[in-house]
């Protein structure tokens, strides 16, 4: 084995002495993966009820940012699954020997470059090179190893991960430095079972590659904050830059849009955007554009409420057309008052003809 | 002969294992992660980078972790 780095041996003492309490400590409950197992799947189905219904709604710009939620969704259920199945291990892995720990440290050397070993705070890392994902450079990261946590129990929190170089985390939230990474913690996804195993049987170096597989890829699926919307969300109406959390969708077009350039339909409930929206030409209320209803005798479009019918010819005319007392549309009105006009003109007599 | 085997693929997994005398790496890794490309993993036989034809030994500590991994956020 090549020589020992200053601060190795402790460290691998360190690192085996959590182990060893851990192996010690009773073993948690399974009652927790289970509940959570039970939240996912209410919330797989309920978002696959929303999708039938925007299908039968025929809401398709709807149904497809539902669908793409799906895979995400149903990774969600995954993990929690295999989760509960790694509690449900029987055998808890014995703490390795020292001379594991410290081949362990060296493997992790070889690959990752140098350890840092903060006594103070109790953690060791090593840096990532700079990871670049879809031409969004991130910088490098600090994998940081919280070595007390392991006694814990806490696999999942062992590793904190902090972004190396300032000024590179998401505009639209600056806690997220990296798609799968927020306020330090990255959600491993698929790699969280093995990650978690890894870290029970004493294997660092598996554990840290682990890590660094999941920040060197992307899932657009499940981030915190996609690529997209790294530099921020902007309203495609106002162009105001928002949080991705007040961020809504038109219904009918898809855009992106803040909550005041939409509207939501007194109707349907339909959310449209400014341009997809309609808007009644009298009461001036806001109604999805399909069910407004261009004035037969004018350009004016309104809502089934302000419409009415001329009691002359039928038409359907906006209520600000018809006369209120005639009920008549203004063609009927103007050809009603030429009649009027002639007969003043030349009054019929008896007996005569028109 | 007996090896451990280490897949940190899925749910990870970590045993010894009994392979022929001879069997090699890309062997092994054809017949445990059936489909899957070898570009696509970190090997490692005892720790240390390997080329594909070299043979196992009795004893061997051989390690596989995908090198791109979907993560995940947790949902609100």
């Amino acid at each position: 084995m090549p020589p020992l780095k200053p601060g190795w041996l402790r460290l691998a003492r360190r690192l085996q002495a959590a182990h060893e309490q851990r192996v010690a400590a009773p073993r948690r409950p399974l009652r927790d993966p289970w509940m959570e197992a039970s939240t996912r799947f209410d919330q797989l189905t309920a978002l696959r009820r929303q999708i039938g219904k925007a299908e039968a709604r025929g809401w398709r710009l709807a149904m497809l940012r539902l669908c793409q939620r799906l895979p995400g969704s149903i990774r969600a259920v995954e993990l929690v699954l295999n989760n509960a199945k790694q509690q449900c291990q029987p055998v808890v892995p014995q703490p390795p020997p020292l001379r594991e720990w410290l081949a362990e440290l060296h493997q992790v050397e070889d690959d990752f470059g140098a350890i840092t070993i903060d006594a103070a705070r109790l953690f060791l890392a090593v840096a990532t090179d700079p990871i670049v994902l879809e031409k969004t450079s991130l910088g490098a990261f600090s994998l940081r190893l919280h070595w007390p946590r392991i006694a814990d129990g806490r696999e999942a929190d062992c590793f904190e991960i902090v972004a190396l170089d300032e000024g590179r985390a998401s505009a639209a939230n600056p806690n997220v430095p990296h798609p799968h990474v927020r306020d330090g913690h990255l959600c491993a996804g698929d790699a969280t079972a093995a990650m978690q195993r890894a870290i029970g049987e004493g294997r660092l170096f598996d554990a840290f590659a682990l890590i660094r597989s999941v920040l060197e890829n992307y899932n657009p699926h499940s981030a915190f904050v996609t690529l997209a919307d790294w530099l921020g969300f902007s309203c495609d109406s106002c162009g105001c830059r928002l949080d991705p959390d007040d961020r809504c969708a038109c219904d009918r077009c898809g855009r992106d849009v803040c909550g005041e350039c939409t509207s939501r339909c007194e109707c349907c409930g339909v959310c449209e955007c400014e341009t997809c929206q309609g808007r009644c030409g009298v009461c001036e209320a806001h109604w999805c554009a399909r069910r407004l209803v261009a004035s037969a005798r004018s350009s004016l479009r309104c809502c089934p409420n302000c419409l009415r019918t001329c009691s002359a010819c039928g038409a359907e005319v906006a209520s600000s057309e018809l006369d209120e007392g005639a009920k008549q549309c203004e063609d009927c009105r103007a050809a009603t008052g030429a009649e009027d006009d002639i007969h003043e003109t030349h009054p019929m007599h008896e007996g005569e003809d028109e | 002969m007996r090896v451990l085997f280490i897949n940190n693929d899925g749910g990870g997994f970590a045993d010894h294992i009994e392979v022929p005398d001879g069997t090699t790496v890309a062997v092994l890794f054809a017949q445990r992660l059936p489909g899957r490309k070898p570009a696509d993993y970190l090997i490692r036989v005892n720790r240390q980078p390997v080329e594909a034809e070299q043979a196992l030994r009795d004893g061997d500590r051989i390690s596989m972790t995908p090198s791109k991994i979907e993560g995940a956020a947790r949902a609100a």
